[in-house]
């Protein structure tokens, strides 16, 4: 474990002090470093991971958007809490030890000298990954990591750039299909990230075709390319909730808004999810289930008595819940 | 890379709206936050619920921040404060402790001199429970947090000597609660 070094201030004042206070500043100073051992825990990194994405997915948000739905967007990323450990374990040592060189590679782009790092660092977090479910998850990150990628070539004019990413963009997310299709995940494993897959990969094509009226002629070829690749995606569909899940009721009865045409004949689309970073609370036409609301959202929600199968596990919250330190 | 801050540089290429940036900053505070808020509500779950809740607003909110490297952490911190503040709120509406005891140091017969026997993490957490409450913040934001004299004095908008006399009088506190025992 790594211990944080005793304030200078303390030491500062230990400094120059007369013989007689000597003694109590060693005391001071022990009591201190024994503060700091006493509050080295560390986060689960499943947890860390999970709210990453989650933090990740707020931020992508545009900024008019209410702070609810911007929670609710990264609600759809709850489908990554099982995200495996080890995968996570590793990545951390690698950022613990080059941190601050990875730190220089966030926001760089192909041809930028700490490029390299940041595959590297993606390619760790592949090794470790261990199961299908995993490697989907991590080649959708990067995919998303490609998109900030494009979207900053573009703005900074570096058509390059911007090829690179587009084909690398469109490699990752055949990676994620190959994944998903690989075919051991659990159903309800499955499920959940096939939803959130397809969610992901509807707002990745929002914004590439936002891209697409002003990106440079050079880079045309690679964003058709890119969007060609996501439209021929074959995501397998969802399977169907399980015994023990409480079916939030993916448009059994379309309630409040019946839909003016009658046909109720799931028709040969794919109908892929409806993009939940929609501006607009637009009615989810798909048959995927609308991301369930966070607990603690309920209460923003408008009050409606609508019967909610969650309303009672509020107390997940309480402080004296088990885990103290 | 001498003289750069990589801190403010993130920030900087943050609130420009580069989400790698931001997973930087993500990465460099998060176990901070949470041990931040483990210190203060001793809930592990409670506490990665809360750290999650800050970096999703900190993320709505970055693109207006203005303020370098430094400032982002007192920032961060001075968000968990007030998150922080509600529960304590919320948890005094129910008349509820407000916070989980840790179990009462051991009485150690041999060692009468010994501060330094009662360092276990137990009595330390007992002792700092014991602290008022603006003598916790700063251990607790010093400590659990990492922060800086400078970056507690952003999150709690206390001048920085005001922080420092805070500090040695909480230490010298839990010197004294230590050496008590119970």
């Amino acid at each position: 474990m790594r211990r944080r070094r005793i304030d200078p201030d303390v030491l500062d004042r230990a400094i120059g002090q007369p013989p007689g206070a000597q003694e109590e500043l060693e005391e001071l100073l022990r009591v201190s470093q024994a503060l700091t051992d006493a509050f080295q825990v560390e986060p689960r990194p499943q947890a860390v991971t999970e709210h990453r994405l989650a933090a990740l997915a707020a931020f992508r948000v545009p900024a008019s958007l209410p702070g609810r739905a911007a929670r609710e967007l990264a609600s759809s990323w709850e489908w990554l809490p099982q995200l495996r450990v080890r995968a996570l374990a590793t990545a951390a040592i690698v950022i613990g030890i080059f941190g601050s060189l990875l730190a220089g590679s966030y926001g760089s782009l192909p041809g930028d000298t700490l490029y390299g790092v940041k595959l590297g660092a993606e390619e760790v977090r592949l090794a470790a990954a261990v199961d299908s479910f995993d490697k989907a998850v991590v080649h959708l990150d990067i995919a998303g990591a490609r998109i900030d990628e494009v979207v900053k070539a573009q703005e900074t004019g570096r058509a390059d750039a911007m090829r690179e990413s587009l084909r690398r963009y469109s490699d990752a997310i055949i990676a994620v299909e190959t994944e998903l299709r690989s075919g051991d995940l659990t159903d309800s494993q499955a499920r959940e990230v096939l939803i959130g897959a397809a969610n992901t990969l509807e707002e990745q094509k929002v914004v590439l075709e936002g891209l697409a009226p002003a990106t440079p002629a050079p880079a045309q070829p690679e964003l058709e390319d890119a969007l060609k690749t996501l439209k021929e995606l074959e995501i397998p569909p969802p399977p169907p909730p399980g015994d023990d899940e409480p079916t939030p009721g993916p448009s059994t009865t379309p309630t409040e808004t019946p839909s003016p045409t009658p046909s109720e004949s799931p028709t040969e689309e794919p109908s892929p999810p409806a993009p939940s970073g929609s501006p607009s609370p637009q009615p989810s036409e798909s048959a995927a289930p609308p991301a369930e609301p966070k607990e603690g959202d309920a209460s923003g929600a408008g009050g409606a008595p609508a019967p909610n199968p969650e309303q009672g596990s509020e107390a997940g919250s309480q402080p004296d819940a088990a885990g103290s330190v | 890379m001498a003289g750069v801050d990589p801190v403010g540089e993130l920030v900087l290429r943050a609130r420009e709206g580069d989400a790698e940036a931001f997973a930087g900053l993500y990465d460099l505070f998060h176990a901070r936050l949470y041990r931040y808020f483990v210190a203060n509500v001793r809930d592990r779950t409670e506490a990665e619920d809360l750290t999650a809740d800050v970096f999703v607003e900190a993320a709505q909110r970055i693109r207006a921040f203005e303020g370098n490297g430094p400032a982002f952490a007192g920032w961060l911190f001075a968000m968990a404060r007030n998150d922080l503040a509600d529960i304590r709120r919320r948890l005094r509406r129910r008349v509820v402790e407000p916070m989980a005891e840790p179990p009462e140091p051991q009485m150690q017969e041999d060692h009468a001199d010994s501060v330094a026997s009662r360092l276990d993490a137990g009595s330390i957490l007992w002792a700092v429970n014991r602290l008022t409450d603006d003598q916790r913040q700063i251990v607790t934001l010093k400590f659990a947090g990492g922060l800086t004299n400078e970056e507690i004095s952003e999150a709690t908008g206390k001048p920085v000597t005001a922080v420092k006399s805070l500090q040695h009088r909480a230490l010298a506190t839990l010197k004294r609660l230590l050496e008590a025992g119970s």
